[in-house]
């Protein structure tokens, strides 16, 4: 399970496309709201936003290489 | 003119004890603060991925099970555990449930999941309250009635195993671990 940040450079559309098979499993927000799996089905992009998803590793696509640094927090 | 000063009073306390008790209660460290509180019931590989990644986010948390030896990972990994049965008294008093925000069952057992959302769904209610898709609910033999059991909180493990098997066999996938770490 991975969790990653959403942020401007790194927009929820980004992460999509660099991990089509991603389970999003819960988010939590800037403040500290935690939403879990069933009332993420209209997800949208929010700045700082963090995405608990499962995922297998990033494909060895170099147009799918993830996020900028410390933008994968675990 | 008792009756107005009376009336007034009250209005007054309440008013004031409204406004600045949960101030107070966070000044004396007397509330849980913001953050939701999450209590995971199963200490299988996802409950404790998960709890583990609550934990690292400040949320607080806790992971019960009824089975010591499937808390080792959980305690391994520092995540506060409770071994015993959520629904008993004991853990009643322990975990003091209404500090909590929201219950997930990831147990194995998918009839203990239910019995265990249906159990304290009116503590929590019922939207902070979910269980794992159970894998055959969508069969109208297996169809629970809505007064049961949490909300799905997602597809199975059979959804997660498709998706890192198929992921494994188109990416090469060799260092993350494995579907077999998934109960």
């Amino acid at each position: 399970m991975v969790v990653t940040r959403i942020s401007a450079e790194y927009p929820l559309e980004r992460i999509q496309h660099d991990r089509p098979e991603a389970v999003i499993v819960a988010t939590l927000d800037e403040k500290a709201r935690l939403k879990l799996a069933p009332d993420l089905e209209k997800l949208t992009s929010a700045d700082g936003m963090r995405i608990l998803h499962f995922s297998p590793p990033l494909s060895t696509d170099p147009d799918r290489q993830g996020g900028p640094k410390d933008t994968i927090l675990h | 003119m008792m009756a107005p000063l009376a009336f007034g009073l009250v209005a007054v306390t309440v008013v004031l004890h409204g406004f600045t008790l949960t101030p107070v209660a966070r000044a004396l460290g007397l509330s849980g603060g913001d953050a939701p509180c999450v209590l995971i019931v199963g200490g299988t590989s996802l409950g404790t991925q998960l709890g583990a990644l609550l934990r690292d986010l400040d949320v607080p948390v806790v992971i019960s099970d009824t089975n010591h030896r499937n808390l080792r990972s959980a305690r391994n990994l520092g995540v506060p555990v409770l071994y015993g049965d959520v629904l008993s008294e004991a853990a009643e008093h322990i975990l003091e449930l209404h500090r909590y925000d929201h219950l997930i069952a990831l147990s194995e057992n998918e009839a203990y999941n239910t019995l265990v959302t249906t159990d304290l769904a009116p503590e929590f209610g019922r939207n902070n309250i979910f269980q794992l898709r159970r894998d055959r609910e969508h069969s109208s033999r297996y169809e629970l009635p809505s007064t049961l059991g949490g909300r799905a909180f997602f597809w199975g493990m059979k959804r997660i195993l498709v998706v890192w098997t198929k992921s494994c066999w188109i990416g090469g996938w060799s260092s993350h671990g494995s579907a077999r770490n998934i109960h």
